[in-house]
């Protein structure tokens, strides 16, 4: 009796949960699907910072990651969530003033005068040889006056 | 079959003991303690977001850029923690329960606005969703228990088959293809090395990287676990599956650097029969009267 009765408020608990995931790309806490890794083999973009000493020059040359001369900033030391920031740099689609003060305002406890920092894309995948390749994409250069960004990027908004 | 899985789920003709009643109060507590650890940690690293990038949930129909502000941020924590308090109090636990849920899917929404789709803490709000519901229908602490448990259970079961379903439908049976795995190891150590500013592979991933074929296995295992998790559905054999997707878990941490910190502590903790194994070190240990009376042999 009372099984059937929490049966019943189960079966309407698993509707919901399925209505709610369908109309919300899967996700309205702590109702979720688990596509995570789901896609297996598929290319991935993640970020890092590098900082370089206010006087080197840079380019914007994709490089492999073992090629890259700068220091590896922490973002944990300044605060900054890895997993957020990552999302930040691949999913804006515009590099608009705004932006780029939003993404500056996040490392607002660096000392800009001893330093600037690179801002990469990391994009790994398997190539046609079944090794991975990952390779930092410069997008954005912070320095104490300047926020650059990589002139592809403006080049691809543009299009 | 349906109604074999409900009264595997739900056995409300178990006898309710003091054991059982002091489990079921480890299970709100664990989730009392998580609802305001995660609602405070939540809100206070949003107070530095400033734009909503990615919308979830209740934050399609709500701007949740609200609660980056300082005092509707604060409120927001202590109203949801004062709620879960109450409810764990056995005061007004229908409507306490209730508003903690609220309140922590906010606080989920809010946090979580920048991109990131964390999956690590969705059993410890399906777990208040679950008490949540319990609370709604019964008043009865035995009733309330086993409500309560079975939604856990379903929804751990449900989570990783339907998981593991996933892998099959969006990659097919090569998902378990161990190249894959070395691009997930490369992906993480990425985000490990962006914030800790270093990284280095340990020696199972070392392994991993040098033998396609240790990687595979490790992949087929990965598959193999979740696609078990239905297990958890029968009493029998929950620990059964509570020890392979813990062993998977492990694997994770080890190869991926993820943590599924309070995941773990649930299913440790709701995935074993410890008011079982308790009475029965009870019985043995006669001397012990206080074991005696609380357990509930099985």
């Amino acid at each position: 009796m009372e099984t059937n009765r929490v049966g019943k408020i189960l079966g309407i608990s698993i509707l919901v949960f399925g209505l709610l995931a369908a109309s919300h790309k899967g996700e309205f806490w702590p109702f979720s699907i688990y596509p995570m890794f789901s896609k297996a083999g598929n290319p991935w973009n993640r970020a890092m910072v590098q900082q370089y000493a206010p006087d080197d020059s840079l380019n914007w040359t994709m490089l492999p990651i073992e090629e890259l001369t700068g220091k590896q900033l922490a973002l944990k030391s300044v605060s900054v969530d890895p997993i957020d920031f990552a999302n930040f740099i691949n999913k804006t689609k515009v590099w608009d003033e705004k932006r780029l003060e939003a993404l500056r305002s996040q490392f607002y406890r660096v000392d800009f005068a001893n330093t600037k920092l690179v801002c990469y894309r990391v994009h790994g995948e398997i190539n046609q040889d079944g090794d991975v390749v990952v390779e930092a994409d410069p997008y954005v250069i912070l320095s104490a006056n300047q926020t650059l960004v990589n002139p592809k990027l403006q080049t691809e908004q543009n299009s | 079959m349906i109604q074999y899985i409900l009264n595997s789920l739900f056995p409300f003709e178990k006898p309710y003991t003091k054991a059982q009643h002091l489990y079921f109060r480890g299970f709100e507590l664990i989730i009392t303690f998580y609802t305001i650890k995660y609602t405070w940690e939540w809100l206070l690293y949003s107070r530095q977001n400033v734009d909503v990038v990615l919308p979830l949930g209740i934050a399609h129909y709500f701007d949740v850029s609200f609660f980056f502000s300082y005092y509707p941020n604060v409120i927001l924590s202590i109203v949801t923690s004062i709620a879960v308090i109450l409810g764990f109090a056995k005061i007004w636990r229908a409507g306490s329960y209730t508003i903690a849920m609220i309140g922590l899917h906010l606080a989920y929404a809010t946090r979580f606005s920048l991109g990131e789709i964390p999956h690590s803490m969705n059993m410890i709000g399906m777990g208040l969703f679950s008490l949540m519901l319990a609370s709604c229908f019964y008043k009865d602490d035995a009733k309330r228990s086993v409500m309560a448990f079975g939604f856990a259970f379903f929804y751990v079961g449900l989570a990783y088959t339907s998981a593991s379903i996933s892998k099959l439908i969006a990659t097919g049976i090569t998902w378990v293809d161990g190249r894959h795995l070395w691009l997930w190891m490369n992906e993480k150590s990425i985000d490990i090395l962006s914030r800790e500013g270093v990284f280095a592979f340990n020696i199972l991933q070392e392994t991993a990287f040098e033998s396609w074929g240790i990687s595979t296995l490790i992949l087929i295992f990965g598959l193999t676990a979740e696609a078990f998790g239905f297990l958890f559905w029968f009493p029998k054999t929950r620990p059964f599956a509570a020890t392979l997707i813990l062993g998977m878990h492990v694997g994770i941490l080890l190869s991926m650097n993820i943590w599924f910190g309070s995941y773990m502590v649930e299913l440790i903790y709701i995935g074993y029969p410890w008011v079982c194994w308790l009475g029965k070190i009870g019985k043995k240990a006669s001397s012990n009267q206080t074991l005696t009376v609380l357990s509930n042999p099985c």
